[in-house]
């Protein structure tokens, strides 16, 4: 491993003296630090203070030929986390782009389509790490034509994966050949993934080779488009789906128009036992091959995170509908500088599941697991959101916004939130409001606030939420309380301080703080996270 | 251990002497089709390449704020420019009737599976780079403040001088 990086170094130093300006080198790094103190009122463990980082280094030889690494470090993680534990070179690859031809050597992200059968890709925070390392071939025959051909190992912490994985990709972009000169676009594409691991199960006889297609299109023609993707798996027993022989699928459809100043997006998509995962006993968020993405709006305000959706790969079905909407300029309701409108509704139901046969029960191992009836709805709906968002510029120095968001969280099927003692999981409606403000000093001095309420009558009652942040150039200082007042056995505050300061591309930030206990999400993945209290540090620069 | 801490620093400072410029990276229009960053270009006038996503909001609010004074920028300096969503297929269909109901007149284009995001190591969003008309990096800045473009402007009359 050492030796790897004396050599990249070696090779940097030698085209750099050879070739000052054929040569381009980037790279980024993160290191985050924290302490943890016992806090018996939330909850918060004493644990030794913890350390992760990584940095990525690329090099770029005029164009064509492209090598980077990335070493990480991991000391005490916290829990979730600890198989990460060490220090290393946890991605390098080494990638040649020259006539039409794209090949990468070592560890690689990509997808096919929206993911939905194959996305290998790296998040740090989220634990999250599925780079393939073996080989990939992109090749582009004419202007239009995309293939792409790969064949590796999944990353499993600091180990491999077990499976083997090869995918093949096209992707025909239709204008470049037929209708030329037509107003409406086609796109069409294609994915074939197989993986391979052996069968040492004592009990059953599973498939060594699971393969999986799909299939996709997008329309669009001026103020249209329309956009679908399909996808198809084999026979798959693996922990996730209990063992049950059942084939998979999975369909999204997303229709949109727009013109300027409104947007409208519908979408609907269905997941029937889609998990795919290069190592069958794989968990959580390990070796997963697919990125099954969810139909719902992202959170960025804290209270509207404590209960997300998740995708279900073993099955669900549901909807989404967006409405970005701009009221015009020096209208009656627009006002001098137009007013923002988004409004977002989304839900999600179990799928419909019948007895395989008279003699067995639904999801039973070894057995195909269920019949579903494609058009048919579950009994249970899973999750609903309707959420409206409006966006005002008052004057040159004021900014509101404002937020409600209505919600359905049934914990009672999905048994995600961690519970209070003697609780159970149960069904969650909340009612979250927000209202946001932003007031310019002067250029680059401002100071911002967040007030929210989340009101339920559920699981952990009520939750009041105050901020205050001031930007002053380069500097930012920020103060926040979450309280959960309306928790029934210990009303708790959750505040902390942050200050930090900014300078081109590097960013230094300290906080103090506690951290309340549950879910953390980026781009409808989450992974727990437990009660903290102490100090923290991140550092990122990019250069 | 210490062979790591020592290739962190010995790297670190070494790069702020190289001049960087764009690498070339396969990237998507919104409309699916594969086109090179190679092929970015703005007749020898600075380009503004800025990342961001659906989810990042002090993303919009620079680009927002940009957008009112737009017209004005071109018109004074034919600077550029290019937008590059890193969102995930979870926000892919939503991109376009966002970009339109904002009115942003930009070169808009997406990055789905971070790979621009990654070869000009881009590890947080909002960042914004300043090219001049030979593509490579003048300056670049994370985060944004209420006002900040301005300072970006005056950066690109720099340039032009």
């Amino acid at each position: 491993m050492r030796k790897f990086a004396i050599f990249i170094i070696s090779l940097f130093l030698y085209f750099d003296s050879a070739s000052q300006n054929n040569l381009s080198f980037t790279g980024d790094f993160q290191i985050s630090g924290q302490t943890f103190q016992k806090d018996s009122s939330i909850g918060a463990e004493k644990r030794d203070p913890n350390l992760n980082s990584y940095l990525n280094l690329s090099l770029d030889y005029k164009n064509y030929l492209r090598m980077g690494t990335r070493l990480e470090l991991y000391k005490n993680p916290i829990p979730g986390f600890e198989n990460y534990e060490g220090e290393g070179i946890a991605y390098k690859f080494i990638q040649f782009q020259k006539w039409n031809l794209d090949i990468t050597l070592g560890n690689f992200y990509d997808q096919f389509g929206s993911g939905i059968l194959f996305r290998s890709y790296f998040d740090p925070n989220l634990g999250i790490d599925n780079s393939v390392n073996g080989a990939r071939l992109k090749y582009r025959p004419s202007s239009g034509i995309d293939l792409i051909a790969i064949i590796g190992k999944q990353r499993n912490y600091w180990e491999q994966g077990e499976g083997l994985i090869k995918g093949f990709d096209a992707q025909l972009y239709l204008n470049d050949y037929i209708f030329k000169k037509s107003k409406t676009t086609i796109s069409l594409g294609g994915s074939f993934i197989t993986k391979y691991q052996k069968d040492n199960d004592p009990f059953f006889i599973l498939p060594e080779n699971v393969g999986a297609w799909s299939g996709r299109m997008n329309i669009s023609k001026g103020r249209w488009n329309l956009s679908s993707e399909y996808a198809y798996k084999i026979n798959d027993p693996s922990f996730t789906n209990n063992y049950i022989y059942k084939s998979g699928n999975s369909l999204i459809v997303s229709g949109s128009y727009s013109k300027k100043g409104l947007g409208l997006v519908l979408s609907g998509k269905r997941v029937d036992n889609m998990n795919f995962r290069s190592d069958r006993d794989a968990t959580l968020q390990q070796l997963n091959i697919n990125f099954l993405t969810s139909l719902n709006k992202q959170q960025s305000y804290s209270l509207a995170t404590i209960y997300p959706y998740v995708t279900q790969p073993n099955g669900e079905i549901g909807m989404q509908f967006d409405c970005f909407y701009k009221i015009p300029k020096k209208s009656k309701l627009g006002g001098k500088y137009g007013t923002e409108l988004n409004l977002n509704f989304s839900n999600c139901f179990t799928i419909n599941k019948t007895n395989p046969s008279d003699s067995e029960v639904i999801g039973e191992p070894g057995t195909l697991g269920y019949n579903s009836d494609f058009f048919e709805f579950g009994n249970e709906k899973l999750f609903q959101e309707i959420n409206i968002n409006i966006n005002k510029k008052i004057n040159k120095q004021l900014k509101l916004q404002t937020t409600y968001i209505n919600l359905f969280n049934n914990d009672k099927i999905l048994k995600a939130q961690k519970l209070l003692e003697g609780g159970k999981h149960e069904k969650i409606f909340a009612n979250i409001f927000i209202l946001e403000s932003e007031y310019k000093l002067k250029p680059r001095h401002t100071i911002k606030s967040e007030i929210q309420h989340l009101q339920t009558k559920q699981h952990l009652g009520n939750w009041g939420m105050g901020l205050i942040e001031a930007n002053l150039k380069n500097v930012f200082f920020s103060i926040q309380d979450l309280y959960n007042y309306g928790n029934p056995i210990s009303p708790n505050h959750y505040y902390s301080v942050t200050t930090g300061f900014i300078k081109n591309s590097h960013r230094i930030e300290l906080r103090y703080g506690k951290v309340r206990a549950g879910l953390f999400c980026v781009g409808g993945i989450c992974r727990e996270v437990p009660a903290s209290n102490g100090f923290s540090i991140n550092i990122t620069s990019s250069f | 251990m210490r062979v790591l801490k020592i290739l962190f620093f010995l790297i670190f400072f070494y790069s702020i002497s190289i001049a960087q410029t764009i690498p070339s990276v396969n990237i998507k229009t919104l409309e699916g089709k594969t086109i090179n960053t190679a092929s970015f270009e703005n007749n020898g006038d600075p380009i503004i390449i800025s990342f961001w996503a659906l989810w990042c909001k002090s993303c919009i609010k620079e680009l927002e704020a940009i957008s009112e004074v737009y017209e004005d920028w071109q018109d004074e300096t034919n600077v550029k420019l290019i937008a590059i969503s890193i969102d995930d297929s979870r926000n892919t269909s939503k991109l376009k009737p966002f970009i339109n109901s904002k009115g942003w007149e930009y070169e808009i284009y997406h990055d789905p599976n971070s790979d621009f995001k990654r070869a000009l190591g881009v590890n947080q969003i909002p960042h914004t780079f300043l090219l001049n008309g030979k593509m490579e990096i003048f300056s670049e800045h994370i985060a944004y403040t209420n006002g900040q473009e301005d300072e970006l402007y005056e950066k690109v009359k720099k340039l032009k001088k």
